[in-house]
């Protein structure tokens, strides 16, 4: 899998946000007025995604329509994923203030913290 | 370059002391102080690492160098001296100079590489929020959003977005701020604790501080104490920005603000998204958090800290940057012993060549404030002690650092006058502008 481009991962998005099938009308709709892409531009988008086996397509009558053959939460680790292995590091950025950045807690320790809040309350 | 080195060196060492005391008195502290202090006294602390360069702190102003003459070992270079007549000084060790260059660049190159490598971070971590993140559309939460910021007095435009990718809620943003919520779908309630949360860091500019805290990591990377300061840093942000959320709220107030935060921390140790490559092990930092939170004895201010971690940073650089001059001093007095064990095997009583410069600082005065050497209470600039012994010319210029003469008054430029029989310097003259002139030029060239 490669990470897609900006205008390839916009019709992913789409894609992952409607039920299939897909057809490239209803991308134009959602995606073409937005961002002043023409008809051709936007299957010539879909077609290269197809070669890169994001999406199966299938003729049925006069129309084309597609479906998404990797879903988003694969791609999302994938992508992400990447990011954190690059960086061998659990913070994502040194300019960010995270609400909680460190390991992970266990289940037990949780219970016991919430616990021992609730003791202090009485 | 060797001063640079040396400087942030010297720099890197003192801070780390100062930085260790406040580690170590950090439980003790921790009990009395709110925590707030704390978080700015190691402000204070990074300030003094990427600052190095401190008043009153120079290296070596008068480079009085040591002399290394050749001409007394062999008879080549009696030959080239006699030439050029002039024998211009050079640093004790020439391949010293050469380490330091080495070691300059390589602490230079580390630098570029650390900072590059979180700019580079950052700069791809917001691409992908980019590609990920959808602009918050919840009216509810966005009048949340309007409540608190109109409470806080905040104009600026706030970004409220979803991310499914980030394990807790998080804020970035230097000027305007972007608040990150995780795919978690979190209680009105807990919303108002965490939106506040992120407010805060805003208010506060966190931002600004963990900059410079990244500063002083590319600085000083090759100092592991740096590296762990960092992370009490952060521990402390968290724990002043909780107790800026909390104010002085009663009880109930905080137990529900620490249930929030161990949601939040229960949904990242849930998730199964990238980070579940992490090990666990975040209980302690969460504990002293919620201790911190529940705590509600009332806590000095540490004003005191504060000003005593300041006092210190300035202190202790001043004293080691004199005690290292001094060090200094003592390596080149015993060159100039060796020097002059070698020189009096002649004639008793007579000097032979060669021996160092340091014959002539006797003459002089140390200004032990300025770390300079003083003639007639003006800086010595240039010492032309040059002459011939036994048809042979010997000697040499010294040449102070360039000076300053807003902090060290006038400058002077001397010739020393030696017996013809002992060849004992016997005193100091001064060299009119144009001499100085013209053997500046020839230095120089």
């Amino acid at each position: 899998m490669k990470k897609l481009p900006d205008a390839e991962f916009e019709i992913m998005k789409v894609v992952w946000a409607n039920i299939p099938p897909i057809t490239t009308n209803m991308i134009m709709e959602q995606l073409g007025n937005e961002k002043a892409w023409k008809a051709p531009t936007v299957i010539s988008l879909m077609s290269r995604l197809v070669e890169r086996g994001f999406l199966s397509t299938e003729k049925k009558g006069k129309e084309r329509t597609y479906s998404a053959k990797i879903d988003k939460e694969e791609y999302l680790q994938f992508e992400t994923g990447n990011f954190i292995k690059k960086y061998h590091s659990n913070s994502f950025s040194s300019f960010v203030s995270s609400l909680f950045e460190g390991r992970k807690i266990n289940e037990k320790d949780i219970d016991e913290l919430i616990k021992w809040v609730k003791d202090r309350r009485e | 370059m060797q001063s640079l080195v040396c400087a942030v060196g010297l720099s890197s060492i003192t801070m780390s002391l100062i930085a260790l005391l406040l580690l170590f008195l950090s439980p003790f502290l921790f009990k009395k102080y709110s925590p707030k202090w704390q978080y700015y006294s190691w402000l204070v602390i990074i300030i003094g690492f990427i600052f190095p360069f401190r008043p009153h702190f120079r290296f070596a102003p008068v480079k009085v160098r040591i002399l290394t003459i050749d001409t007394y070992t062999s008879k080549e270079s009696t030959m080239s001296t006699l030439n050029s007549g002039v024998e211009i000084f050079t640093d004790s060790d020439a391949s010293a100079i050469s380490v330091f260059n080495m070691i300059g660049y390589i602490w230079i190159v580390g630098m570029c590489f650390v900072l590059g490598y979180h700019i580079i971070k950052h700069y791809r971590f917001t691409r992908m929020v980019k590609r990920w993140s959808d602009e918050v559309t919840d009216k509810q939460v966005l009048a949340i959003l309007n409540v608190l910021k109109t409470d806080m007095g905040i104009t600026k435009e706030v970004q409220l977005k979803r991310c499914p990718f980030i394990p807790s809620p998080m804020m970035f943003g230097f000027t305007s701020p972007t608040i990150l919520l995780p795919a978690a779908s979190y209680h009105k309630d807990e919303l108002v604790f965490i939106l506040k949360h992120e407010l805060v860091h805003f208010v506060r500019k966190d931002t600004w501080y963990k900059c410079l805290v990244l500063l002083a990591i590319s600085i000083h990377w090759f100092n592991p104490v740096v590296h762990f300061i960092s992370k009490a840093i952060n521990l402390h942000c968290e724990l002043s920005c909780d107790q800026d959320v909390i104010g002085d709220a009663d009880c109930i107030t905080r137990q529900q603000y620490s249930e929030t935060i161990i949601a939040v921390i229960r949904y990242q140790s849930r998730a199964k998204t990238v980070l579940s490559t992490t090990f666990y092990g975040g209980t302690k930092g969460m504990k002293k958090r919620i201790i911190s939170i529940m705590d509600t004895s009332s806590k000095k201010g540490g004003i005191t800290i504060l000003i005593g971690i300041f006092i210190i940073t300035i202190g202790i650089s001043v004293a080691f940057t004199s005690s290292s001059f001094k060090e200094d001093k003592n390596e080149s007095s015993v060159k100039k012993v060796t020097v002059t064990a070698a020189a009096t095997s002649g004639k008793p009583g007579v000097e032979q060549p060669p021996y160092s410069d340091g014959a002539v600082l006797p003459l002089l005065q140390y200004d032990s404030e300025m770390h300079v050497y003083r003639y007639k209470g003006k800086w010595v600039r240039l010492i032309d002690d040059r002459y011939i012994w036994n048809g042979m010319s010997y000697g040499g210029l010294s040449t102070g650092s360039e000076g300053d003469n807003n902090t060290w008054g006038d400058f002077i430029d001397l010739k020393t006058v030696r017996n013809p029989n002992t060849n004992k310097i016997e005193q100091l003259l001064e060299l009119s502008k144009e001499e100085a002139r013209t053997i500046l030029a020839t230095l120089n060239q």
